[in-house]
């Protein structure tokens, strides 16, 4: 089952030209997570190779500090 | 000397007088061993996305410094030593971290010399728009309670709705 990669659609940090993802800004950061707390691929977000990298190193490194959740909970 | 981030969670639920103590202590050492303190922020009490050690709460520090190779090592282990500090983090900032910085800080200061953002919310007194809506609130409940009313407060009020009826009439036509 493939989800339609929104095509075309240049990546949203290419677009403002952002050089550093800060693990600081979590309202920005939990965009690119789930409900659940897992991070969105990269097929479904769009965003380009370098900035995911750079992406998943600072949800990481928010998750170790308690500025995002592990899992968060969603009732079943 | 390389130029570091070091964020640390304290105890939430301890006094003023302790966390600052806790603060400057950390920062003193950073001096004494030769680094140079860029800033410190405060980020205050903030939610845990999970407890830490049973607290729901920290206190969040980040420091923002200079050092030489060494510091670093024994900071971690000063951390580790005192209690009220539940997590530690320290970074190595490269260039693009700073600049990011940097930028961050411009916006913020641009921000706080615009003070005018707030007054464009607060309507002028010269056109008396608080004074019409009351009274349309009140013609509206005349309306419901009772069927009569004053015709010309009628109208006003059916004005609105009536612009919308052509619209729909016509697709049948």
């Amino acid at each position: 089952m493939l989800r339609t990669k929104p095509t075309k659609r240049v990546c949203k940090f290419c677009e403002n030209g952002d050089i550093y993802i800060d693990y600081k800004d979590d309202k920005r950061l939990m965009r690119f997570t789930t409900e659940q707390g897992k991070i969105i691929p990269r097929r479904i977000s769009g965003t380009c190779a370098k900035h995911q990298r750079m992406l998943v190193r600072s949800i990481k490194r928010a998750r170790q500090l308690a500025i995002i959740p592990y899992i968060s909970d969603v009732l079943r | 000397m390389k130029r570091y981030e070091s964020v640390i969670i304290v105890n939430s639920s301890l006094n003023e007088e302790t966390l600052n103590r806790i603060t400057s202590r950390i920062e003193d050492f950073i001096k004494k061993h030769g680094g140079n303190l860029i800033n410190t922020n405060l980020w205050g009490k903030r939610r845990l996305a999970y407890p830490l050690k049973k607290f729901q709460y920290g206190f969040y520090v980040i420091l923002d410094f200079e050092a030489p190779s060494g510091l670093v090592g024994e900071l971690e282990r000063e951390y580790r030593l005192n209690e009220h500090i539940l997590r530690y983090m320290t970074l190595y900032k490269d260039k693009k971290a700073i600049l990011a910085e940097q930028k961050r800080k411009e916006e913020a200061d641009k921000l706080k010399v615009t003070p005018e953002l707030p007054e464009i919310a607060k309507i002028p007194e010269e056109l008396n728009i608080t004074e019409n809506v009351i009274n349309t609130e009140e013609y509206i409940v005349s309306e419901k309670f009772s069927k009569g009313g004053e015709p010309s407060a009628d109208m006003k009020i059916d004005e609105e709705p009536q612009t919308t009826e052509p619209s729909i009439e016509q697709p049948p036509a």
